[in-house]
């Protein structure tokens, strides 16, 4: 669903705040589910659901609470914020939000895959 | 590790005493008395926002209002205030900047500047728009700001590091997510020129690292976890959206920048005669053909960004082959490839990048380093000064001179404790040297020379902070613009230009932008922006938007002028005076600067003297 080339990526985190504008209303880098890793000068790693056929997240969570429809959804009503789906992850794309203490998993934004259209350096691009 | 201050109270009082809810700012100031070591928070006033907005605004009200006339910048009555913007950390585009004030032990004057990269924005996701530091530590301190937890701790361990192993001691012993601005050995030596380095990137100009050192603060750093609330963040994304394809298709921004970083107008100003070359001496580089921004290209091997810019100028860049190799930086930037490229007459990247990396270890500014450079190489070659003296070979053209020179300033071991006092200070100690300091006010020059532009010579007669490039710039409208361009000759309407520019770039500074973005956005956009992020109806005026930059550049006067400053120091070095420019466009040219400034206090509604009238004053509210 999501191709990410990190040559390209600037580490300028507008993919970060337009997500968590558009998920929380507000400017919250650290509450996006993509982010941006970098240990200076290298290449800097970026993470986020790549919505894989493996599935691995859905089968570790112990509450039930993530299901595969087309991409990773998380009802938040059974999670019990455990974090296993963190560890299951093989991308690294999960996080906890640090204000609600629940997983953080890329919703395609219903389609509109924000990131895509607002990173400026074309370095994550929709796939399949 | 010593814990000096339980933030817990802190917190209360903070939580007590908050003025309502924020939008765009968040809503607190944190004051820092090292003397005693006692932490605060301040809440912030609802006037200041609206008449101040923020960053250097917000710098210039407390530095006016707090610091004792007359103090010297070094000693512990100065005051460091690190300031974001209204607009810093949000969405808007090259919203990264954080801007530090003080009295500069360059100038003893005023002092702003304005660094990118990440730390402004995470200074505001802690929760704080300002931090207000005083006194002078009995010890090396770290000032550690976790959110809400905020305290001093012994910086004893990394006393004497330079700037990017101080970073790495932070990340390694504090946490990765931290983020730094700190000085190297340049800041705790006192180099009148010393910066503030935040990962590869500086608060450069005018020594606010010498201010830091003798306050004994090593590094400040900050992680914060909390969000910027926007007041209507539907209008607010949509006219962010806006800005973002703007800036996109704009050569300047879309274009240039993203291919060749801020190098992207060498050519051009070398083809206009203005690239100052042998410490002024001339205006056009005959190293040119290989060191231009095709050249300097070959070293790119990836693009960067500050926070939130799509227009990503910077660069990380590494040094393959030969004396230099191994080397990397964040850059090299036009300003550094000019000081220690035609500015020193020296042809060799690989040392200009080997330059611009030592000045980020040491805390170095790179415009008045390369400048200190170009000036001690002319004072060789006149004679007044000796190699012998300076211990090794120092001519222009020597890359490798330039490399142990640097060394010596930022260790200020041997001649280097003299040369870290800059220009000014250092044409008092020798004898006939002093036509040869290029400076304004103290502070040595940028990369234009002013006998080819009658717009950047009133710029840098006039700049509050003395020789500056960033309070107008008006080589833009005269060289690059793709519509209708300025005479750069003529005097006509410059007056206006530098004035009106002078205001923009500081509501700019103020909100927390880049002033790339003003290449491509207009003051109706900031001002969509500005009103939907905070909902203030203050912001809802261009007028009034443009009306708080020129009560800044006003209040900055008067801070100017309580400090000393006659109008005698808006002028030029003589050299631009008297000695015309031999080759290219601009031969035979000289600055004729009087005249144009006097127009420009016209202008201003300034008396003759350099004084703002009481009627300006009564109309800017500062009465």
């Amino acid at each position: 669903m999501l191709k990410i080339v990190p040559s390209l990526c600037t580490e300028c985190q507008i993919c970060m705040e337009i997500c968590s504008l558009a998920h929380f209303g507000e400017n919250a880098p650290k509450r996006s589910r993509i982010w941006i890793e970098a240990e200076w000068p290298k290449e800097p790693h970026i993470f986020v659901c790549l919505a894989c056929e493996d599935h691995d997240c859905v089968q570790a969570c112990p509450a039930g609470a993530l299901q595969w429809e087309d991409w990773i959804r998380l009802d938040r009503n059974l999670c019990d914020a455990c974090g296993v789906c963190v560890e299951s992850c093989p991308v690294g794309g999960i996080r906890i939000d640090p204000t609600e203490h629940t997983p953080l998993i890329c919703d395609t934004c219903q389609d509109e895959f924000r990131c895509v259209r607002w990173c400026p350096a074309k370095a994550i691009e929709r796939s399949g | 590790m010593r814990e000096m201050v339980s933030s817990q109270s802190n917190r209360k009082e903070r939580m007590t005493t908050k003025s309502g809810q924020w939008y765009g700012y968040a809503g607190t100031i944190l004051d820092v008395d090292l003397d005693r070591e006692a932490i605060c928070c301040i809440p912030l006033d609802r006037t200041m926002a609206r008449e101040y907005m923020g960053g250097k605004g917000f710098g210039a009200r407390y530095l006016f209002d707090q610091l004792p006339p007359h103090c010297d910048p070094l000693s512990p009555d100065n005051l460091l205030i690190f300031s974001t913007g209204t607009l810093t950390g949000t969405l808007v585009p090259a919203s990264s900047r954080c801007v530090v004030c003080t009295k500069s032990p360059a100038t003893g004057l005023w002092l702003d500047a304005n660094c990118g990269g990440f730390f402004g924005p995470e200074l505001k996701m802690a929760g704080f728009d300002a931090i207000i530091i005083r006194g002078r530590a009995k010890e090396p301190l770290i000032l550690l700001i976790d959110d809400d937890d905020v305290r001093l701790q012994k910086a004893s361990d990394i006393w004497g590091m330079d700037s990017p192993a101080t970073h790495r001691w932070i990340k390694n012993h504090l946490g990765g997510a931290f983020r730094v601005a700190s000085i190297g050995p340049a800041g705790e030596r006192g180099v009148r020129f010393a910066s503030i380095i935040s990962e590869y990137r500086a608060f450069g100009r005018g020594g606010a690292g010498a201010v830091m050192g003798s306050k004994n603060l090593k590094a400040i750093a900050v992680r914060g976890s909390k969000s910027i609330p926007i007041g209507d963040p539907e209008r607010f994304m949509m006219y962010c959206r806006e800005a973002y394809n703007e800036l996109a298709i704009h050569p300047e921004t879309g274009g240039g920048r993203q291919k060749y970083g801020t190098n992207v107008i060498l050519s051009c100003m070398n083809e206009a005669g203005i690239h100052p070359v042998r410490n002024f001496q001339k205006g056009i580089f005959d190293g040119a053909p290989s060191v231009n921004e095709e050249n300097i290209r070959e070293y790119f091997i990836r693009n960067k960004a500050c926070f939130g810019c799509p227009i990503y100028c910077s660069k990380i860049s590494e040094v393959k082959h030969g004396k230099y190799k191994g080397t990397f930086v964040e850059g090299p930037e036009y300003e550094n490839v000019w000081a220690f490229g035609a500015n020193c007459e020296n042809t060799d990247i690989g040392a200009i990048i080997k330059a611009e990396y030592l000045c980020d270890h040491y805390g170095l500014d790179g415009i008045s380093t390369g400048n200190v450079l170009g000036f001690l190489m002319e004072c060789v070659e006149k004679g007044i000064l000796r190699e012998e003296d300076i211990g090794f070979t120092f001519r222009f053209g020597d890359g490798e001179g330039i490399i142990k020179a640097i060394h010596l300033i930022g260790r200020r071991e041997g001649p280097g404790a003299l040369w870290g006092e800059g220009v000014k200070r250092i044409a008092e100690k020798l004898e006939g040297a002093e036509d040869l300091a290029m400076h304004v006010k103290g502070l040595e020059m940028p990369a234009y020379d002013p006998r080819g532009s009658t717009g950047i010579a009133l710029a840098y007669a006039t700049s509050d902070r003395g020789g500056c490039h960033l309070r107008a710039w008006p080589i833009g409208a005269e060289f690059l613009s793709t519509e209708e361009r300025m005479d750069p000759f003529s005097t006509e309407f410059k007056a206006e230009y530098v004035k009106s520019q002078q205001d923009l770039f500081t509501v700019i500074d103020s909100c927390g932008l880049c002033l790339f973005t003003n290449f491509a956005l207009s003051l109706r956009q900031l001002t969509q922006f500005l009103h939907s992020a905070t909902k203030m109806d203050i912001f809802t005026s261009s007028q009034e938007i443009l009306k708080i930059g020129e009560r800044i550049n006003n209040l900055v006067r008067m801070f100017n002028l309580r400090e000393g400053l006659t109008k005698e120091g808006d002028n030029l070095p003589e050299r631009f005076l008297k000695h015309a420019l031999e080759d290219g466009p601009c031969r035979g040219r000289v600055v004729d600067i009087e005249p144009m400034v006097r127009e420009y206090y016209l202008v201003r509604g300034w008396g003759e003297d350099g004084i703002p009238t009481g009627k300006k004053m009564e109309e800017l509210n500062l009465v």
